[in-house]
């Protein structure tokens, strides 16, 4: 009795199993737009992302998971403007999966329609070994990046998957409405941070910067991807030096990320008493949302100038005589 | 009224060629596209252009040997092109002039990826798929040349024109397998410097030289990657001749000779990803017809009754390799080989080189080392080496993974 049971509802199970919706296998190249598409897309999507967050990206070493990922995937996510241009065009070309080519419904660059910043007029190297023709490509740090790359994936998913179109909508609504408030709040430390000044190592942080009003008087890579020489070492000094005298006791932060050649940022850093090292991530650290990511950058940024972070709610936020 | 006809004509034929527009044809001539893609000098069509110029200081030192100093040498120039011929074609062409081979094509080859899956066909002239180095460009090498088991059986560049059918499939969600099998017309094997290997201009198929791979890569933890591979090299029909001391010649033919080989890599890297570690080997046994030697017959004075004499047999050989990426400016390596030679009963040959590179840019390469060469039947030999490799434009090459 108990076998003539078993057949039917193994039947029934696996007619269950195949009704159950498949849900659309997203790879996506850095954890910033893996973590917007499971936003967007919430339990109606499986991401996989490439890069763990703390890689150099222009650098990345794939794995074989990765060309597997890829191969089977629906929709491949890119940031594009040739941030991942190292790796990426070899890993499609070597998963060969139709739907995700550049061009078809299944590949999306989450930059388009953003106005790149820094386009060079001019494409020799003699402007830098990492020359972008588009722009530079570390838009994820914008502080609206978040809604545009979330408003292009939610169109992606909404093509791809139809069905569930008014789920990926109100997931959607519900990020945005979060990152308009964090908008706010990096706006009003804008208003405190804006025309301060800062040495870079390399471009990765300019939207971030820029978007604060902060000034990068000096970059200590002479050109994109080309290492410091020690005469541009010792113009960076200069820079600095001269910077400390015209604005006496204001802070100057080094700001680099953790694959630069930071025992030249340290030499610069140990030029003033005015300079400090400011350590950030260039893309979202595993287990954390842009977000929270967006909002450490900026906490860390008003940390290193020494000014109060704002409050979260605009209510509560102190009046100017007061802060000052 | 007849005077003007002339230039007339005249005008009329220049109009388009001024326009640069739709080439006038006449019948039988060559048809170019419809569309007139071929004819325009627009940049979207133009394939990626390349160049790497490749230079080494060597200063050699062989004991009980004059034949020591430096040499500073332009050893290679390449230009390369890449393009996609149409959405399921990409071709490549790799054009090197070097001092000693003058200009060769070194490859040329179409890469078709339309039927869909995994599968591909190349077919053209390019490097043999074989281990981890074979189908690398010298210059491209984590080392100033290929490692000496690989010049001895394989040759220091080994390419040739056939086809070459490729695949992969998954193994798990963290492994692929890819397979490759390709037949040549001739892949001349390494033999003495003193002989001309050579096959037939028209052949049975049989006699077709090939290759083929299998090889696997999996996941080792979160950031690392290890693969092993299995090739193979067939060469079924092959000649041998030379010139003797009187100008005459002297060969042999129906020679065969088989390599196969077995490869481990595994890389890790740290968690920025440029820094990290990668260690390799490589074993290779070539069987059949080695090499041969010229058989005085005990008259040296008279070349009328020379032969060859054809070595047989098995020998084997293998290098292993280690490298460390401090970052992405700064690596070092240390590279072991060792062989058998042709010769029943010759001893081993083997080499040890140890190098430091400096990448000045992502396009700018300079490379310093030294390797010790102990040939047991011959004298030591140590040299210290700078290689200066400057890449320009895109570079690519049709290497697999």
């Amino acid at each position: 009795m108990q076998r003539l049971l078993s057949v039917p509802l193994l039947l029934i199970l696996s007619l269950c199993a195949q009704a159950a919706p498949a849900k659309l296998k997203v790879v996506a190249t850095i954890p910033d737009i893996g973590n917007l598409v499971q936003i967007v897309g919430g339990d109606k999507v499986e991401v996989t992302t490439i890069c763990s967050g703390t890689e150099n990206v222009h650098a990345v070493r794939l794995k074989p998971s990765h060309i597997v990922a890829v191969s089977r995937c629906d929709l491949f996510c890119q940031v594009g403007l040739s941030l991942e241009h190292a790796w990426v065009p070899g890993l499609l070309q070597t998963a060969r999966n139709a739907k995700v080519q550049p061009g078809q419904p299944g590949h999306l660059t989450v930059s388009d329609g953003m106005p790149a910043l820094d386009v060079p007029s001019d494409l020799s190297r003699q402007n830098g070994a990492d020359l972008h023709p588009d722009g530079n490509p570390h838009i994820n740090l914008a502080q609206g990046a978040g809604r545009h790359m979330a408003q292009r994936i939610l169109a992606t998913l909404s093509e791809l998957d139809p069905a569930d179109k008014a789920l990926f909508e109100a997931n959607y609504k519900k990020f945005e409405s979060a990152s308009l408030a964090a908008e706010a709040r990096w706006k009003r430390l804008g208003d405190r941070l804006k025309g301060q000044q800062c040495v870079v190592y390399h471009t990765e942080f300019t939207y971030l910067l820029r978007g604060l009003g902060i000034e990068t008087i000096a970059t200590i890579e002479p050109k994109p991807g080309v290492p410091p020489t020690p005469g541009h070492l010792a113009e960076v000094i200069q820079t600095v030096q001269s910077a400390v005298s015209n604005h006496p006791g204001a802070k100057i932060p080094v700001i680099t990320a953790a694959w630069s050649n930071n025992s030249s940022v340290d030499r610069i850093v140990e030029s003033s008493p005015q300079c400090t090292k400011c350590l950030l991530a260039s893309m979202v650290p595993k287990g954390k949302t842009w977000l929270d990511t967006m909002e450490d950058l900026h906490k860390r940024l008003a940390e290193a100038y020494g000014v109060p972070y704002p409050d979260p709610e605009p209510e509560a936020e102190p009046a100017p005589a007061e802060t000052h | 009224m007849k005077h003007l006809t002339v230039p007339l004509i005249g005008f009329c034929l220049a109009g388009p060629l001024l326009a640069q527009g739709g080439a006038f044809q006449t019948p039988g001539m060559p048809a170019r596209s419809a569309s007139g893609q071929t004819d325009r000098f627009s940049s979207e069509f133009n394939p990626s252009l390349g160049g790497v110029i490749d230079s080494l200081l060597t200063w050699r030192s062989t004991d009980g040997s004059n034949d020591d100093g430096v040499q500073i040498a332009l050893r290679s120039v390449e230009a390369t092109m890449n393009a996609w011929v149409d959405p399921s074609t990409w071709a490549y062409v790799v054009v090197v002039a070097s001092p000693d081979e003058g200009v060769n094509v070194e490859e040329a080859a179409v890469n078709y990826n339309g039927f869909g899956g995994h599968t591909s066909v190349r077919a053209g002239r390019f490097f043999v798929d074989f281990g981890k180095q074979m189908q690398a460009h010298e210059h491209d090498l984590a080392t100033f040349e290929r490692p000496a088991v690989l010049r001895a059986y394989l040759g220091e560049e080994l390419g040739g024109d056939g086809v070459q059918f490729d695949d992969w499939f998954a193994a798990g969600d963290e492994g692929a397998i890819r397979y490759s099998l390709a037949i040549f017309d001739s892949l001349a094997p390494v033999v003495g410097s003193e002989l001309d290997a050579s096959t037939s201009e028209y052949k049975d198929a049989s006699n077709l030289a090939y290759t083929a791979r299998l090889t696997g890569f999996h996941d080792a933890g979160e950031r690392g990657v290890f693969q092993w591979g299995l090739s193979a090299r067939g060469l079924p029909d092959f000649a041998l001749d030379t010139t003797l001391g009187n100008g005459g010649a002297v060969g042999t033919q129906g020679l065969s000779n088989d390599v196969y080989g077995v490869d481990l890599t595994y890389g890790t890297s740290d968690e920025t990803g440029i820094s990290g570690w990668t260690f390799g080997g490589e074993w290779l046994t070539s069987r059949g017809d080695l090499n041969a030697q010229v058989d005085d017959m005990g008259t040296p004075l008279n070349f009328a009754d020379d032969t060859l004499s054809v070595l047989h047999g098995n020998r084997s050989g293998y290098y292993v390799w280690g490298e460390h990426a401090f970052n992405k400016f700064h690596s070092a390596g240390l590279l072991y080989s060792e062989f058998e030679q042709a010769a029943a009963g010759a001893p081993s040959d083997s080499e040890l080189v140890a190098y430091y590179t400096r990448n000045l840019t992502e396009f700018s390469r300079l490379r310093f080392g030294v390797s010790y060469a102990d040939p047991e039947d011959g004298n030591d030999s140590t040299a210290f080496l700078v290689q200066f490799t400057n890449f320009f434009g895109s570079h690519a090459h049709g290497v697999n993974w």
